[in-house]
Order: C-alpha cells, then sequence, then structure tokens
C-alpha cells in the first residue's frame, strides 16, 4: 500500500468512528453515499470524534475528486492505491487507521447501495455501543436474492465456524477496536482477501474469537445492481477462494466446531419493514450454464469428488426442467470436497477449481429457485435453514477428507 | 453437570420439565414469569434456557432478545404451542425451538445439541 496516496485534508490524528468506504473508477454514486455517512454520523453520533475514509482502489484516482469535493460536515481522509491491490487491501489500509487514529468504532459502508440511509449508520453502529464487537447487516431481502450467499458462503461459514450469521458476505458491516487489533495479527491476507472476500474474512474471524457479534436488522432491502458475468465469476471466485483459503490457517477453530448458535438482532422497531423489489430470475438460463459444466469441467468433477457424489451429479444432469432437484447432502459433499481439494494447490489449480464449481453452482441456485417458486421469504428462509442442518449434520464427512488428504 | 432454568408460567409444563430432565443428569431450576429474569440469570448462571413464548406477563420473544443483548452465547431453546411465532425475526435469536408436548424426546436431542455446540466452541 503506497502511504503517499494519503490525503488528509483536515490533518486528523484522532476519531473515536471511523466509516470506511471503498470505491473503485467512479462507479457508483459515492458522492450520494459520502453524503448519507455524513448525515447519519452528525443526525446520530454529533457528540463523537468521527471520520470518513474513502478507500480508493481505481485504475485512474477518478474517485478522488468526487470523494474530496463532497461537502461533509465531518471531517474526511482519502486513501487511494494505484498498484495492483484491490478492494480488500485499501480497506485493510482503513484497518490500520482504527489503530493510527486511536479509534473505537469502525464501520464498512459500500457505496453500491442506491438506498442507503442515515438510519444504516445508526443501526450499525448503536449495538456497538452495547458492547458488541462485530455487528453484521440483515437486510430485508427477496428469496431469491444473493443466492450465492444463501446457498453457499452462509451454509459453510454456518458450519465451518458455528455461528449464524445470515450475511457474512457484507456490504455493511461495524467492528470494534478490540476486534480490529486482533484481526490484523492474523496471517490471512491472502490474494482472495486483499479483493473482494474481506467482508467474509472479518465475519470469519468474528465468529473464530468467539466476542460478542450480532446482526442489525435494517427494515429495508439493499437495492443494488445484480452482478451479471464476467463480474459475477470475479466476485465468485474472491468470496469462494476466501471461505476455502482460510479453512486452512483456521482449522483450529472450525474443527473442533459442532453445530452452530444463533446471534442476537438488534434494531427491530415497531416500524414496517418495505417490502423487497421482485427478482426475475432466468431459469433457463442457469439450467444451460449448469449443463454447459459438464462439456469443460465433467472429468475434473470425477478427479474432485467422490464416486458416489459425481454419479449424483450425473443423475442431476438428466433431470428436466420441471423434475429438476439438486439434494442438499450432493450440494454439501460438493462443497466439501472442492474445500479439500483447495487445500496447499496453487494458484493456477484454485482458479479452475474454483471456476468448475461455478455450473454446479448454478446447477444449485437452480433447484433453489425452482423449489421455493411457491413459498414466502420465509417459508424459502426456513428451506435454507434446512439446508444448513444438512451442512452441519456432515461436518464429521469434511473433518475426515481433510485429514486424511 | 450443566444447569438448565425453565422459564414458564404453567405449573405443569415446570414440574414435567424439571423431572424428566433432572432423570437425564440436569440441575433443573424454574422460574414461573419473566419478572427480573435477567437477574436471575445473572445469579444462577445456568448453561442452557428452555423459555416460553407467551406467558401471561411476558413475551418470550422480548425477553429472548434481552437475554442476547446481555449473554449473547447462552443457549436458549423456545418453548411453544405453536409454530407460528417464526414469522417474528425476533425468534432468529434463538438456538432451537420445539412444540410443547409430553413426550421430551425432541427437547432432550435439541438440548443437547445447544450444549455440545456451546462447549465445542468454548474448547
Amino acid at each position: 500500500m503506497n502511504a503517499d496516496a494519503q490525503i488528509n485534508v483536515n490533518g486528523i490524528d484522532q476519531a473515536e468512528i471511523i466509516v470506511s468506504i471503498p470505491s473503485y473508477d467512479g462507479r457508483y454514486d459515492l458522492a450520494k453515499t459520502v453524503s448519507v455517512v455524513d448525515r447519519g454520523l452528525s443526525e446520530f453520533f454529533s457528540s463523537r470524534n468521527s471520520v470518513i475514509v474513502n478507500c480508493d482502489y481505481s485504475t485512474n484516482g477518478a474517485t478522488k475528486d468526487i470523494f474530496l469535493g463532497t461537502e461533509t460536515r465531518i471531517p474526511k481522509i482519502y486513501i487511494g492505491s494505484q498498484d495492483s491491490g484491490g478492494k480488500g487491501l485499501v480497506l485493510r489500509a482503513s484497518l490500520q487507521k482504527v489503530i493510527e487514529l486511536n479509534t473505537s468504532m469502525f464501520v464498512i459502508v459500500e457505496p453500491d447501495a442506491s438506498n442507503i440511509q442515515p438510519s444504516w449508520i445508526h443501526k450499525l453502529l448503536e449495538p456497538l455501543e452495547k458492547n458488541f464487537q462485530f455487528v453484521a447487516p440483515l437486510y430485508v431481502h427477496h428469496k431469491d436474492e444473493d443466492l450465492l450467499n444463501s446457498m453457499l458462503i452462509y451454509p459453510m461459514t454456518r458450519s465451518l465456524y458455528g455461528w449464524r450469521i445470515r450475511k457474512p458476505v457484507g456490504g455493511e458491516l461495524a467492528l470494534r477496536r478490540e476486534l480490529v487489533e486482533r484481526m490484523l495479527e492474523m496471517d490471512v491476507w491472502n490474494q482472495y482477501v486483499n479483493s473482494e472476500g474481506l467482508a467474509v474474512c472479518l465475519s470469519t474471524l468474528a465468529m473464530c474469537f468467539r466476542q460478542p457479534m450480532c446482526q442489525a436488522f435494517i427494515n429495508q432491502p439493499r437495492k443494488t445492481i445484480r452482478k451479471e458475468e464476467p463480474e459475477f465469476f470475479s466476485y465468485f471466485n474472491d468470496v469462494v477462494g476466501t471461505v476455502f483459503s482460510l479453512m486452512e490457517p483456521l482449522e483450529k477453530y472450525w474443527k473442533r466446531v459442532k453445530w452452530s448458535r444463533p446471534t442476537a438482532i438488534l434494531g427491530i422497531g415497531s416500524e414496517d419493514a418495505e417490502p423487497a423489489e421482485e427478482i426475475e430470475t432466468d431459469l433457463d438460463g442457469l439450467h444451460e450454464r449448469f449443463l454447459g459444466g459438464f462439456r469443460k469441467y465433467e472429468e475434473f468433477w470425477r478427479e474432485v469428488v467422490s464416486q458416489s457424489t459425481y454419479n449424483k451429479v450425473q443423475e442431476i444432469r438428466n433431470l428436466d426442467m420441471n423434475h429438476f432437484s439438486f439434494p442438499a447432502q450432493t450440494w454439501t459433499t460438493i462443497l466439501y470436497d472442492f474445500a479439500v481439494s483447495f487445500r496447499g494447490k496453487d494458484d493456477e489449480y484454485r482458479e479452475h477449481l474454483i471456476e468448475a464449481l461455478l455450473p454446479l453452482f448454478y446447477g444449485k441456485a437452480l433447484s433453489y429457485v425452482r423449489k421455493t417458486e411457491r413459498m414466502s421469504v420465509q417459508q424459502a428462509e426456513d428451506a435454507i435453514e434446512t439446508e444448513c442442518v444438512v451442512f452441519e449434520e456432515n461436518k464429521p464427512y469434511l473433518i475426515s477428507r481433510w485429514e486424511e488428504n | 453437570m450443566a444447569k438448565i432454568l425453565v422459564v414458564d408460567d404453567e405449573e405443569h409444563i415446570r414440574l414435567l420439565y424439571s423431572e424428566e430432565l433432572s432423570e437425564e443428569g440436569y440441575e433443573v431450576i424454574t422460574a414461573d414469569s419473566g419478572y427480573k429474569l435477567l437477574e436471575k440469570i445473572e445469579k444462577e448462571k445456568p448453561d442452557l434456557v428452555i423459555l416460553d413464548i407467551k406467558m401471561v406477563d411476558y413475551n418470550g420473544l422480548d425477553l429472548l432478545q434481552d437475554i442476547r443483548a446481555k449473554f449473547f452465547d447462552l443457549p436458549v431453546i423456545l418453548s411453544t404451542a405453536y409454530d407460528t411465532f417464526k414469522e417474528d425475526i425476533k425468534s432468529i435469536a434463538a438456538d432451537y425451538y420445539v412444540v410443547k408436548s409430553f413426550d421430551l424426546t425432541e427437547l432432550k436431542n435439541k438440548i443437547a445439541m445447544a450444549l455440545e455446540a456451546k462447549y465445542s466452541q468454548e474448547e
């Protein structure tokens, strides 16, 4: 990280609260996000010493002027990076600011939510004042939204580390200083974390450290643009790579954990929740991508997963759309087998491995969307919970495969 | 021996749970309402709480929120006559729930799982 790329406009050397906003090539409305954060801090934490930090990983520094040019009451610090680092790398530089500025509370706010409100800042920070160490968001959501999290990241992190944090992938997060200090000491900062995997990494470490953590209920959906190919694969690669890669350094934490524990939900008020927008999922597209995977990865899958799981995948291949179903047991063992295969391999193999997982993920996503088509959000959540229990029940399989590998 | 706190305003439930869970080797203490529940937990330091959702004077889901805010890793099993409470987002903060029944097999299984999860994280 190039320290010369930091601009501390107001010469701030101490701040109780840091709100860190990552940005990249002006893709989202950074000025709006900065203004909302400014209003949130001014309205709810006016007696606190706060600073807004922009972590800019643009290739051309385009967002610097937008950030510095946005009028705010709260002082600002710009951290730029024009090297090859990704979002996680610059965000980590803002984590370092927690130490430098003797900060007690740290928040990450992503700029891609078009409907962010000042109250979100309040909801994320309030639990930290009640001595929670880590706060993850819990937004109102459509049942088909963020299937990567619902089908893969949430079940995996929950079964591995034993805490039910429904959205470990962010977008917004809040932490106390004590936790940040411990996290910075960990040897986990790899290429996946340094790209899009930072939120998953921070959530995972919070679970490992077993500090008081909670979910902040935000009674609104998080409106953002859905990631499409090829951007989705890049994101998939980073977050899945983060989950798999953290299993090695965090082995002593996850191997001992059995079942899972809930976390507190804070911020549930009397106000009605805003309903999530309808989402149209391209079922045929998911099916085609799943079937397309056989052309490219069939032999590779045979090497990675057990024979019985491979046979099951072949059975699923032959199901038509009306009867399509990807059982939780098969999906669980696939993910566990892939996680074991990831261990100790070089970057090239790992990239190929995650790429080969993608069509199977599309198959699983298709199965879930079809299964929950006529369900309410609550019923779909129950279905996800049931799948998570299958992950937990099969953890001994993961441990035995991990140990024999 | 794990200590279990049963919070229920129905006496026959408290008696049933006390008898059966004591036979399983648990130390069981009871409370007939949510009154000063947090103080009781602070003092008695139970390993697990079984909490009735609908008591005459207290809403178990609100009590659950209070428990979680103060004792973030204390296992809580919700005990209920119906499962409609699941529509309330507050219920997510429970480890498990059981529908009240004279057959306590499910409750005993959930207690074992919740305690196993807690102890495995403490090692």
